[in-house]
């Protein structure tokens, strides 16, 4: 099939916002990455004991204050419903929308919201209540759960992906499309991409996009221990991820936010919004191959790159960069790079490939959007993040990986890959603004 | 419409039928889905009522006893109409042919088996019958099924269908309400103008009912606890609120140029999508507001180039629930005004239950059939009806209204509305 076969509206960036475990804004965060500092620590927010992974990368406490005198949030009462994913949602997202001065937009109906999120996990106490009334041969007893006071509306509110695009809609008064994407580690890049494509048909001229992930809990940790998906040999917790690196050994969890703003260029333009790039590209794809395995030759991977590289009109030689997945996982790391190699052929060995878990783990839904954000402002920059941690080379990943430290180099076209378990797929192409 | 995108094959599964056929024949009959949960003991709940679908085993799917472990009820129902669907649009995602085959879904909440876990539980009680944390984290967690993480990811039940049949393309997953799904079908509808792929397949499903959801939908408030008799009455006066249902259904959606080189039939085109965010009130999550619907169906007339003169019918979110059925009806009413005649409407929930994500998908398959054959069923609405929906609903018997533009109108609660139009080639 060709790509786009109608000239389609253009979508560029006019803000964006982070709040991850590296840093409590873009601008922090993208200082720390520079440096090739890494977020990763001990888990201080539940007890490990006895588990074989004990790290993950944890956002500040403190970093969440601001809300307490974020006013529409405390006049809509957030608190009683909001999350830890979403609280860190509306920060990212007040920072993005602050950038892009989105209270000068007067039609809010053609401002929309698009979110990967999951929802917040059950925790260990409601679980550990609740089983408090369950018998395995009797079933429920609801009696003596209701005599307690019964279980908290809240807590199911919680659960459920679409109170945080709510949530967002209410407190920047979106009133066009909401919508909640909820697929795994590629959502926040599926939630920018599905964004793209409203501004494109015109069904919107603005669109927050982005995605949150807190999954440093019992309940949501416990899953990714059982698939033993994350590292579990480490001598330090800041050099457990280590993407593309032979003694890689799993991806470590993390939890944050990233926001950015979406906007059809003209619009951009009218109100004299600052651009600070272009969205060119979105192309995604499923593995169809495995429930539990990527495809080993990363055809699902192929297909998102190249996707995007076509509906962006963009040649595989003018790629400058690509911000690869890169989990640190021993079967992600190569069939990517072996993707990346299928897609640009004997380019791909001349541009670098880095990886941002391996300062920030892994964000799983907001992933895509803080991968988005900090390849975006190094292309303002010029500055190439690094792929810490990277010290034994593999030989069957054979690219540049920008090892251990950030380069200065210019650069115009990338590309940013998040793949998501289950095996679907999603690639952005992002340009740099030259006001063309 | 140059190309338009077209539907060339379907299938439901619904509390009256597990096919199109058997739903489509009890809903002109006036047959109703609803009754006693059986599926688990609920007589603790005050609402013991609910649309279910039953029947549906994975040996009849060709699954393979691991991966069938993790499937609940709403990936049954998504792997069971995928492969009919397919079936009906004459397509196979073997080979490269899928690679052009794009999958988009809108998939309820996933919740949690407590069986699933309550082995881990058990073996984690110390001598008071309290949770000993250490036990757990040391031994106890490797109970669980190592697989059952992936069960809880609301993505997994896209991926396994994806794997079963082969499908390549682009895809993503929307969640958990109607509006999410009609959000999937318009995103097939925009691949496909666009030449992305060749056929895109858009799902709808809803979550099993369980405690979980019937617990959710009752803290939400949104369950009739008040009248067991007539459990879910759309835009009845008095109405107390919906009944939950389950199922849901797939649509294979090509451009017309496409369903003609294959020489598969079409009746029915996809024109238009509108959708909007607003909160009925300001106090909680019960729908969005009238504005907002207004908006969602103007935007789908938009895109459609349509006025709302032209439609003819408009399958409602109409749940039964006192919000969400009366800032319908005003939006219609306000649509309308103006109008040399009116516009019918149409609600499936009095016979099926709310199917949440499940329930546009069938909705725009029940449109397609009314389109091909001019019958509208009646709604299942004994009582007063709300004021301004009294000329419009139809009701007590199948009526010939021969529609040729359609609307179908999906919600949630937490503020998001929805509208897709479908016309007649």
């Amino acid at each position: 099939m060709s790509s786009t076969s109608v000239k389609r509206r253009r979508v560029v960036i006019t803000g964006y916002g982070t709040l991850n475990p590296l840093g409590a804004s873009a601008e922090d965060t993208f200082a720390r990455a520079s440096r090739g500092e890494s977020g990763i620590s001990e888990i201080r927010a539940f007890d490990t004991t006895g588990l074989p992974c004990r790290i993950g990368g944890e956002v500040n406490n403190d970093w969440l204050k601001p809300l307490d005198t974020f006013a529409p949030y405390r006049k809509a009462r957030c608190g009683k419903f909001s999350s830890r994913a979403v609280d860190m949602m509306i920060l990212a997202t007040r920072e993005a929308a602050e950038m892009a001065n989105l209270d000068q937009v007067r039609d809010r109906y053609r401002i929309g919201c698009s979110l990967g999120s999951h929802g917040e996990n059950p925790s260990t106490g409601e679980m550990r209540f609740l089983h408090r009334f369950y018998h395995e041969k009797t079933g429920w007893n609801l009696r003596e759960l209701e005599a307690t006071g019964g279980f908290s509306y809240m807590s199911f509110l919680k659960r459920k992906p679409d109170v945080a695009p709510a949530i967002l809609a209410r407190l920047f008064d979106c009133r066009g499309s909401s919508l909640s994407i909820v697929s795994a580690c590629a959502a926040g890049a599926q939630a920018i991409g599905e964004a793209f494509r409203l501004i494109q048909d015109e069904k919107c001229d603005v669109m927050v996009a982005g995605g949150c992930e807190a999954t440093l809990n019992f309940s949501g940790f416990i899953g990714f221990v059982l698939i033993k998906a994350m590292a579990e040999k480490y001598t330090t917790p800041q050099t457990a991820s280590r993407p593309f690196d032979r003694k890689r050994n799993g991806f470590v969890m993390s939890e944050g936010a990233g926001a950015l703003i979406l906007e059809e260029l003209e619009h951009a333009r009218r109100r004299g919004a600052k651009i600070l790039g272009e969205l060119r590209g979105y192309g995604d794809s499923a593995d169809a191959y495995r429930i539990t395995d990527t495809h080993p030759k990363g055809e699902g991977a192929i297909l998102a790159m190249s996707r995007a590289m076509a509906d962006g009109g963009v040649l595989p030689e003018e790629i400058d960069y690509i911000n690869a997945h890169g989990t640190s996982t021993a079967q992600n790391d190569l069939t990517e790079s072996r993707a990346i190699e299928a897609v640009l052929g004997e380019h791909a060995s001349r541009i670098p490939v880095s990886s941002n878990k391996s300062m920030l783990g892994h964000t799983i839904a907001a992933a895509g959007a803080i991968e988005s954000i900090l390849s975006l402002m190094g292309m303002q920059k010029s500055i190439i993040l690094p792929t810490i941690n990277h010290e034994f080379p593999d030989k069957k990943c054979r690219l540049d990986y920008v090892p251990n430290k950030a380069r200065h180099q210019p650069h115009r076209i990338l590309l940013s890959n998040s793949f998501g378990f289950g095996g679907q797929n999603a690639c952005l192409c992002l340009a740099a603004w030259d006001g063309s | 419409m140059t190309d338009p995108v077209v539907i060339t094959g379907r299938a439901i599964v619904t509390p009256l039928g597990d096919c199109l056929e058997s739903t489509w024949t009890a809903l002109l009959s006036g047959t109703s889905g609803i009754g006693p949960i059986t599926a688990f003991d609920a007589s603790g709940f005050p609402c013991q009522l609910a649309a279910s679908v039953s029947g549906i085993n994975p040996e009849s799917l060709d699954l393979p006893r691991r991966e069938s472990r993790i499937m609940d009820l709403h990936s049954l129902i998504l792997m069971k109409c995928a492969q009919e669907a397919m079936r009906d649009a004459a397509l196979s995602g073997e080979g490269d042919s899928g690679l052009e085959i794009g999958f988009f879904a809108g998939i309820g909440m996933v919740d949690y088996r407590t069986d699933d876990l309550t082995g881990a539980v058990s073996a984690s009680l110390d001598e008071t019958r309290q949770i000993d944390y250490q036990r757990f984290y040391e031994r106890a967690y490797q109970e669980i099924f190592p697989l059952w993480p992936l069960a809880m990811l609301n993505n997994i039940a896209l991926c396994q269908v994806a794997v079963k049949l082969g499908l390549r393309g682009e895809n993503s997953v929307f969640s958990p309400h109607g509006d999410s799904t009609l959000q999937g079908v318009w995103e097939a509808v925009d691949v496909l103008r666009n030449g992305r792929n060749q056929q895109v397949l858009a799902a709808g499903v809803a979550e099993k009912i369980s405690e979980s959801s019937l617990a959710r939908g009752l803290l939400h408030g949104f369950i009739n606890v008040r009248d067991s008799t007539h459990p879910c009455r759309p835009f009845i006066r008095d109405n107390a609120g919906t009944v939950l249902g389950e199922g849901g259904g797939i649509v294979v959606l090509e451009s017309l140029s496409s369903a003609a080189s294959r020489d598969r039939p079409a009746q029915v085109a996809i024109s238009g999508y509108g959708s909007a965010f607003g909160q009925a009130d300001e106090r909680g999550f019960c729908g969005p507001s009238e504005e907002a619907i207004a908006q969602a169906m103007a935007g789908a007339l938009r895109s459609s180039g349509h006025t709302f003169e032209e439609v003819d019918l408009v399958l409602t979110h109409g749940e039964g629930s006192p919000y969400a059925d009366r800032n319908e009806i005003k939006a219609i009413r306000g649509l309308m005004r103006g109008s040399k005649s009116i516009t019918r409407i149409y609600s499936s929930k009095g016979n099926l239950g709310h199917l949440l994500a499940g329930a546009p998908l069938v909705d725009i398959v029940l449109a397609e059939r009314m389109i091909s054959s001019g019958m509208v069923p009646p709604v299942d609405c004994q009582g007063a009806l709300i004021e301004d929906a009294e000329d419009l609903l139809v009701k007590d018997s199948p009526s010939r209204l021969n529609p040729r533009v359609v609307m179908v109108n999906a919600f949630s609660y937490e503020g998001q509305a929805g509208s897709l139009l479908l016309e007649a080639l």
